[in-house]
């Protein structure tokens, strides 16, 4: 604090005052730039080397109303299907049609034996 | 960054060079050396303060970060640098640890040179060089700072110095008080002031103000140069 009877200070040349200016100065200004470009290439290019989450599996199991013989399969494996999208066809087998068939097979049997 | 491909594309190192990554690692490396060294400065005590030192300890994180950058995992070339190293070691005695750093430096660079990352090795020189200046244009490191040392006879009590700082106050940013000497039988005080002038062409000036001071006799003045603090 100047007291009462204080000389005024002589002037100070600009070149005088650069110098100051770079050596008490500069030093500070130039770390507060790193720091920003620091942050701001922290924050922009680095990224978390690994990653933690939870899959879940979605399962759906499809069934036939009647017996019978796959036929033409439309989907493939691992392929997305949505509700009521056709993945396959079902070719049925008439009942009436398999008795008769046995029935034929038991009445050739007796002939057939020696 | 599609300009600069052609300078980006040329590192031949095993693994393909991350840009961001290399840059964010030496910038960080350039500011934590910075705070080291302030911290060295406000907490070192003793004689054996050294300003080179101090620029050694902002230079060398950078230069360890580059030369991992460029091993990348290497073991035949960290054995070769550090052959190197020793070779040059062996024969040259440094006392400095700045020149340690230097020597460190044209090393690692020969190293991404002959690892084919020329890349690595243009953009290193350029930060290592733009880091070396600074810290010579600022003269970082340096501690007690002052342009001249005034040695004076004060023959007047000590409790009318307020007379004599005046003058010094006029002339000079930073005063102080480096030396006093009185003892028993000898009228008056030697005084001896470390001055950072406010304008360092006007040394004449000041020093005939002092000797028109009453009770000033034997001024002396003696400049720092820039090298007084090692």
């Amino acid at each position: 604090m100047a007291t009462m009877d204080s000389l005024p200070p002589i002037p100070t040349p600009v070149a005088q005052r650069w110098r100051e200016f770079r050596i008490q100065i500069l030093p500070i200004i130039t770390f507060v730039a790193i720091l920003s470009m620091t942050v701001m290439m922290w924050r922009n290019f680095v990224q978390p080397s690994g990653l933690a989450g939870d899959a879940e599996v979605v399962k759906a199991n499809v069934i036939s109303l009647h017996d019978g013989v796959v036929d033409e399969p439309r989907a493939e494996l691992s392929q997305s299907v949505t509700n009521s999208q056709v993945i396959g066809t079902i070719v049925g087998t008439d009942p009436d049609v398999l008795k008769a068939a046995v029935a034929t097979v038991e009445a050739e049997l007796p002939s057939t034996r020696p | 960054m599609n300009g600069l491909d052609w300078f980006f594309n040329g590192d031949y190192g095993s693994a393909a060079p991350n840009w961001p990554a290399m840059f964010l690692g030496l910038l960080l490396a350039f500011g934590a050396g910075q705070i080291i060294a302030w911290v060295y400065m406000l907490t070192h005590s003793g004689l054996s303060y050294s300003r080179s030192f101090v620029n050694a300890l902002i230079i060398m994180p950078t230069l360890v970060s580059l030369v991992m950058m460029v091993l990348s995992n290497n073991l035949i070339t960290a054995f070769g640098m550090m052959a190197v190293f020793a070779i040059v070691r062996f024969r040259n005695i440094l006392r400095d640890t700045l020149d340690t750093a230097y020597i460190l430096s044209v090393l690692v660079i020969g190293m991404a040179c002959g690892t084919q990352k020329f890349s690595s090795a243009v953009l290193g020189c350029g930060l290592l060089s733009m880091v070396l200046v600074f810290l010579w244009y600022t003269s970082f490191g340096s501690r007690h700072r002052y342009d001249i040392i005034v040695n004076l006879h004060w023959a007047r009590s000590m409790k009318e110095i307020e007379d004599l700082r005046r003058i010094l106050s006029r002339h000079s940013w930073k005063t102080h008080l480096a030396n006093q000497r009185s003892h028993e039988g000898y009228e008056g005080t030697d005084l001896s002031y470390r001055l950072l002038l406010r304008d360092s062409n006007r040394v004449e000036d000041l020093l005939s103000e002092l000797r028109q001071v009453t009770g000033v006799s034997r001024v002396t003045s003696m400049l720092a140069e820039d090298e007084s603090e090692l």
